[in-house]
């Protein structure tokens, strides 16, 4: 195969892509690198359709990129309904494409091995974001015995995908761009011996009648630890799920998350299309676009159905001297296209949300991308029995918590976007007080554990003092309960 | 613009349920069991959405808007605390090898 | 006349539809949503395979009444796939010697009433119906032809509409905390916000949870054992397994649904008296995991989507729960049903309903009355 979506020159990132390997698809033979994912050597193939829809058989290409949505199911190596996006190639793999509903019977070539681990910790993290891992490091410095599972095989959560700079306070890493904020973040964790990082380690439930939170870590094909742990204090830092928008020919090939462009383009250096049209001009959406031209891809248009962006100004400024196109009120009709992306077409709305007639514009592009909001990951909470309620300010349902991020659920505390949709920097003080409180109350750590609390929540209630966190804090205040004793 | 095939407005990955079938699904609960008998469980059971391979990570969201938009039609209001609905482990599909023991006699 | 239904599983939804059938004003009450409990947690199998011959009899009459709601769905209701029911073979299995001898005396209960069953070497099972199985993980099978699998939410939501076509009522998250009683009846079910719902009968069919109200009523009926089961679903395969498969040794069943996904559950894990959450337990995963594995070991690599938890209402003689109170003389009792409710259930709920309906005793029920020793 000739073609090479791989980005081989950018101004900020540069890729570890290790060595060549080689695998069959269909049949073909596919040269990738051996820190690829199947998914992203596929699509670094120019191959966009990894499956086929059950009923319709309508062509589907990965939507997510992190094992959630389904659409790039194929069999590998006799086993079928693989995740292909989050299983990385090995040399003379056998892939190929199936109806997963139609899934002939597994035929693996090699046979299952699983290591059963039980194991005991003060506090077990789930989620190595910036939450995760700033609460691991402020327990672990208070002397807990700490876990910390994440289901990516490179922790760091959503900073690893950032190339920007950070602004606000030294204290939150101002100045630095969220993907060496996340190995300076790293490499503290494993400063501290006192912390088991878990990578590639998806936590499958908290099974109350054992009192076992258990995760499955994928070791390689067909080769699993899985992990039965018990925790004194649990931590949930599980971030964020992107939302997603019904319209006409929202399925074809080439239409994806934002965080699934970012995951292609900054993680694994390749470009997911040619020329894109964005949809959202919230924060995401513009640091995708300003990201998406680093990478030498056009972006055609930014479009958002609000009269606002919501983005920061400094973010919307940056891509508009770029000369990228921010379209306000203006929102996605339709996509078109014979078995991916060929065009979409737009149309601009009144201050009533309606279409203005006359106003549809069809612009060609090869890739769709949704960047139209966050909404918390709260399964593990819920698992954990903690009380939740839909709050709109903070994007979804979150959980009741105290001022210490202690949820309804005794001993269970959360942090970041699993709290309430914020931001990395927010995430990071977060993660400091849940850890702090999990640590202080298990009768670890001193004055100066308790000097750290106050100063991040300190540091917290002056960063919502800004005017764009009026909304965050009214959010905050209906989940907020008193503190438990 | 008119002679480009229009593609469905897929809500259901997994199973392939469109916009077109869902509202309908919708529907047919509303027949069998009234306002007062429907949730978003019955929803579910009758579109069939969130038991697919994605465990309703694609759809329930969309499903949920369904149901408000559609209940507003019928002049019932939904408050979303009602659309909440427990998902079950696994929290992703796991190979069911990885949960069993050598012998049988241990369970 | 007017009856109030408390509870919406397979009893509660086939009692009112067949009330609603006779004329009758029927409200149906659940706590939670509807079809909640162990109705929406069973694999949804008719099985002739019961340890009593007067259950074997309500089974295969069940299978026929299944087979008419299907037909009525269809016709009636216009839902095109019915109950989305289909015959199949059931395949119960021995792991060890010890285990065959008990199933060979379960399967003369199922002989004497007219059940065809061949005795089967693991070989011919895996020729003649299961090529997936490893023929050396058990010892011998018994295998039956007459069962029947459909769809719990077809069945359950299913007979809720066509009872409100009759007019018949249903409503959810409404639990009844007490009643009003008086002069030996039951004026009316209190809920929890103080709403009253009178009636000229009550019925319960609450499963699990119908010891809590006959407590909550002091009345003194036979006690049943409420115990820990569950479930799970794995992801889609091409469709190829017809059978239901039975380890009556270790309480689990598994087939493949006509969604094309394995569903299994474990019918007793042995804890008895769980609290009424429907809980998720890491136990059961790995009792399902390991006797499935040992029987089909590639199944080892199918993924599991979804598991859940159950609780069920085990009498001491295996018997379900049916008829009159002796307390109150308009409640009636219809609970217990051990491991077999969605199997015989439809039957049971029809008798019921005549007993209900028109003041006539069912002689065949007379075995089930709710102060027997």
């Amino acid at each position: 195969m000739s073609v090479d979506r791989r980005i081989w020159e950018h101004p900020v990132l540069t890729w570890d892509r290790g060595e060549p390997v080689k695998f069959t698809f269909d049949g073909k033979g596919v040269v990738a690198y051996k820190n690829e994912t199947i998914a992203a050597a596929l699509y670094a193939a120019g191959i966009m359709s990894f499956t086929q829809s059950s009923i319709l058989h309508r062509p589907r290409g990965p939507f997510c990129m992190i094992g959630k949505c389904s659409q790039c199911l194929m069999r590998v190596n006799g086993i079928p309904h693989v995740r292909t996006c989050i299983t990385p190639v090995e040399e003379g793999m056998v892939v190929e494409t199936e109806n997963p509903h139609e899934s002939e019977f597994p035929t693996p070539v090699s046979s299952l091995e699983v290591e059963r681990k039980t194991l005991s910790y003060d506090v077990i993290i789930v989620g190595a974001g910036p939450a995760g891992l700033s609460a691991a490091i402020s327990a672990a410095k208070a002397g807990a015995k700490v876990a910390v599972l994440d289901q990516s095989p490179y922790p760091g959560g959503q900073l690893v995908k950032q190339t920007h700079k950070f602004f606000g306070t030294k204290e939150s890493h101002a100045g630095t761009r969220g993907v060496d904020i996340a190995d300076v973040l790293l490499s503290e964790v494993r400063d501290h011996e006192n912390v088991d990082l878990y990578p590639m380690a998806q936590a499958v439930g908290y099974y109350a009648p054992e009192g076992m939170l258990t995760a499955v870590r994928t070791d390689g094909v067909n080769r699993y630890t899985l992990l039965m742990m018990k925790g004194r204090r649990y931590i949930v830092a599980t971030g964020a799920m992107e939302r997603t928008l019904a319209f006409p020919g929202n399925d074809l090939p080439g239409v994806m998350g934002a965080g699934a462009a970012q995951t292609l383009m900054n993680v694994f250096g390749i470009r997911p299309a040619d020329e894109v049209l964005i949809i959202g001009a919230g924060n995401v959406g513009v640091i995708i676009a300003y990201q998406a031209a680093q990478a030498g891809i056009k972006v055609k248009a930014v479009i958002d159905i609000l009269p606002k962006t919501g983005a920061y100004l400094v973010h919307a400024a940056k891509i508009r001297r770029m000369r990228m196109p921010i379209l306000l009120r203006h929102t996605i009709k339709a996509v078109y296209g014979d078995g991916k992306v060929e065009s979409a077409e737009i149309y601009e709305v009144d201050e009533n949300f309606r279409p203005v007639p006359g106003s549809e514009k069809e612009i060609r592009v090869d890739g769709i991308w949704l960047a139209v909001g966050l909404t918390p990951s709260v399964e593990m909470l819920e698992k954990f029995g903690a009380r939740m309620k839909f709050v709109p300010e903070l994007g979804g349902y979150v959980p009741y918590r105290t001022q210490y991020l202690e949820t309804s659920a005794p001993g269970v505390y959360v942090a970041g976007d699993a709290s309430g949709i914020e931001e990395a920097s927010t995430a990071i003080m977060e993660g400091r007080i849940a850890g702090t409180s999990a640590a202080s109350s298990l009768g670890l750590g001193g004055d100066e554990l308790e000097e750290e609390r106050r100063q991040a929540m300190e540091w917290l209630d002056l960063f919502r003092e800004s005017p764009d966190y009026k909304r965050i804090k009214q959010g905050i205040q209906k989940v907020l309960m008193g503190e438990r004793v | 613009m008119s002679e480009k095939k229009l593609h469905p407005a897929i809500i259901c990955r997994c199973l392939d349920r469109t916009q077109e079938d869902m509202i309908g699904a919708f529907h047919m609960m509303i027949d069998f069991l009234g306002i007062d008998g429907a949730d978003i469980n019955a929803f579910r059971r009758f579109s069939w959405g969130t038991t697919g391979f994605c465990q309703g990570r694609g759809c329930l969201a969309l499903m949920q808007r369904i149901y408000v938009n559609e209940m507003r039609k019928l002049d019932v209001r939904i408050s979303p605390d009602e659309l909440k609905y427990k998902a079950r482990s696994p929290a992703q599909p796991v190979p069911l090898g990885i949960f069993a023991k050598n012998n049988l006699e241990e369970v | 006349m007017k009856v109030l239904v408390i509870g919406s599983g397979t009893i509660g939804t086939s009692v009112s539809q067949e009330l609603a059938d006779k004329g009758v004003d029927v409200e149906i009450y659940d706590a939670k949503y509807l079809g909640y409990g162990a109705t929406s947690r069973s694999l949804s199998v008719f099985s002739v395979q019961q340890r009593d011959r007067r259950l074997v009899k309500l089974a295969l009459e069940s299978v026929e009444l299944a087979k008419e709601l299907d037909r009525r769905l269809k016709e009636e209701a216009n839902f095109p796939i019915g109950i989305f029911g289909e015959r199949c073979p059931h395949v119960s299995v021995a792991f060890t010697e010890r285990d065959y001898e008990i199933l060979r005396d379960y399967s003369e209960v199922w002989r004497s009433e007219g059940i065809d069953v061949k005795d089967v070497s693991p070989g011919e099972v895996k020729e003649e119906l299961l090529p997936w199985v490893d023929e050396n993980s058990f010892y011998r099978a018994l295998v039956t032809y007459d069962d029947y699998k459909a769809f719990t939410f077809p069945f359950t939501l299913g007979r809720v509409g066509l009872m409100r076509m009759k007019g018949g009522k249903v409503y959810k998250y409404r639990e009844i905390k007490d009643f009003d009683t008086g002069g030996g009846r039951i004026k009316a079910a209190v809920m929890e916000d103080g709403h009253k719902a009178d009636a000229d009968v009550f019925v319960v069919a609450g499963g699990a949870k119908s010891r809590e109200i006959a407590k909550k009523l002091d009345d003194p009926v036979k006690p049943i054992r409420v115990t820990t089961a569950g479930g799970f679903c794995t992801e889609p395969y091409k469709y190829l397994f017809k059978p239901v498969i039975t380890v009556e040794s270790k309480g689990y069943r598994l087939t493949q649904t006509l969604r094309n996904e394995f569903a299994a559950v474990v019918y007793d894990m042995g804890i008895d008296n769980p609290s009424y959450d429907i809980e998720e337990s890491l136990r059961l995963l790995e009792r399902i995991a390991t006797v499935t594995v040992k029987l089909f070991p590639s199944f080892a690599y199918i993924n599991v989507l979804r598991q859940w938890g159950a609780y069920l209402d085990y009498t001491d003689d295996g018997l379900p729960i049916v008829g009159w109170s002796r307390k109150y003389e308009n409640l009636y009792y219809i609970y217990g049903f051990n491991n077999y409710g969605f199997s015989i259930g439809t039957a049971v709920a029809a008798r019921a309903a005549v007993e209900i309906a028109d003041g006539r005793r069912d002689q065949f029920l007379e075995d089930f009355r709710p102060y027997r020793e």
